[in-house]
């Protein structure tokens, strides 16, 4: 997911640089960013219902992308339900953490941060997608274009920061996991 | 509009950073209390364990006194009675002598063997001289013709406390039936030794030896192991099994010379 995002990003930088319209990526990375979590809490989240609702958002998800997508503008309702779709994903599993109880050390386990950083990301940009047309549309230089973007980046940023470390602490996990059954 | 967007963002955000917050702090109150209730959960067992031994010893024990004050005191009543029928046979009917014999040599035979039980329900020996001289007793007793045990013991062993006297002495004496019993042993030797971590028992023969996995596995087998382990449990002892069938077997029990959280009380019969 990362891997991706990163090549998006790279293109969006291209298409920027020649005055081309980069805007249907941000609608593509959402699709990857989505389809990461899923598989990433359809991993985690072994119980059927839980999987069940995974798949459900996804499909929701999906559905939405598919209606909403667009070529030159940003899909905001699709962007706006992936963010919902997240903070479910996010709550579902601090539910499965609370239920189960079997980490000993939340602090240094990589799945709460990977979700606390996805409820962050997604709550401060939720509306900035849903009313799309209010936020970034308005591109004149008085406009909010540009005061929306650099909030959508910061949080942006601030996730992937997070995914980066929750990355270090998985490695971490899978050392100790191997150190155990060894 | 902007102005509720911004508001709407501030308060899922305040929303997010405290859900964040209320899960790592109930989550890790969860498991602290988890950890707590798993610490009281393994105190009580041990506590229960230990009460389960102390009240097989006072059974034990309770057995024994009956056995030697009442039993026994009857039979050599008994006996007596005994010995006045048989001088007054042997006046009157010369040819009952030899049955009178024979009864009495029975007698004498179950008035032995209710000592010998009595005195193996309750190790005196271990009560009145400490662990090494009751081990000696034991290893005497076990030898005969066929098997041969040894024991093996530091110079200087430190005085235990009564409860892991009792529990060394029992496992030592559980090891030695099993390998004579189940393995047809020849020659076992008991090693006791101090070390600065605590006291190591190791009873080694040259028996069959057998399969742990397979005897742990099969609820009906090994009730003796089991023992050991709950009786080591109770003192924070540890036990090594080094067997494998077909070779002899080596066990090794260490257990730390500290006081135990849980006491065993012994009393003297």
């Amino acid at each position: 997911m990362l891997v991706f995002s990163f090549v998006i990003s790279l293109i969006q930088i291209h298409d920027a640089a020649y005055r081309h319209n980069n805007t249907y990526l941000y609608n593509l990375n959402s699709l990857v960013e989505m389809s990461g979590f899923a598989a990433a809490y359809w991993i985690e989240l072994k119980s059927r219902r839980n999987r069940t609702l995974i798949i459900s958002g996804f499909v929701v998800y999906v559905l939405v992308f598919l209606y909403d997508f667009s070529w030159t503008n940003i899909a905001g309702v699709a962007l706006g339900v992936q963010r919902i779709i997240m903070i479910l994903y996010a709550l579902l599993y601090f539910h499965y953490i609370l239920t189960k109880m079997q980490i000993q050390n939340l602090l240094i386990h990589s799945m709460f941060w990977v979700s606390a950083g996805a409820i962050v990301h997604a709550a401060g940009t939720l509306f900035v997608f849903l009313f799309v047309k209010v936020t970034l549309g308005d591109l004149s230089s008085n406009g909010s274009y540009y005061l929306y973007i650099t909030i959508v980046r910061t949080f942006s940023a601030f996730f992937y920061l997070v995914l980066l470390v929750s990355f270090w602490l998985r490695r971490r996990e899978f050392r100790v996991t191997d150190r155990l059954t060894v | 509009m902007k102005l509720y967007i911004a508001v709407g963002t501030a308060v899922l955000l305040v929303m997010a950073i405290f859900i964040i917050v209320f899960v790592a702090y109930y989550q890790q109150k969860q498991i602290r209390q988890q950890l707590i209730l798993k610490e009281w959960q393994e105190k009580y067992r041990k506590g229960l364990l230990a009460a389960t031994l102390q009240a097989q010893e006072h059974e034990r024990r309770r057995i024994a006194q009956d056995l030697h004050d009442e039993i026994g005191t009857m039979l050599s009543v008994t006996k007596l009675s005994l010995n006045q029928l048989g001088r007054t046979v042997e006046h009157n009917d010369p040819g009952s002598t030899v049955l009178v014999q024979k009864t009495r040599s029975l007698l004498d035979e179950t008035i032995a063997n209710v000592r010998r039980i009595s005195r193996d329900l309750v190790p005196t020996t271990l009560e009145r001289f400490g662990l090494v001289s009751a081990l000696e007793e034991l290893a005497e007793k076990a030898s005969n013709g066929e098997v041969h045990v040894e024991l093996s013991c530091s110079d200087k062993m430190p005085t235990l406390l009564p409860q892991l006297d009792l529990t060394l002495f029992r496992i030592a004496q559980e090891l030695i039936n099993n390998a004579i019993k189940h393995a047809n042993a020849e020659n076992i030797i008991i090693d006791l030794h101090c070390q600065p971590t605590g006291i190591l028992l190791s009873v080694i023969d040259d028996g069959r030896g057998f399969d742990l996995d397979e005897i742990l596995k099969d609820k009906k087998r090994g009730l003796g192991l089991r023992n050991i382990e709950s009786r080591l449990n109770v003192i924070d002892g540890h036990v090594t099994f080094d067997v494998e069938e077909g070779r002899g077997s080596r066990i090794h029990i260490q257990v730390k010379n500290l006081k135990p959280e849980v006491e065993v009380e012994v009393e003297a019969v």
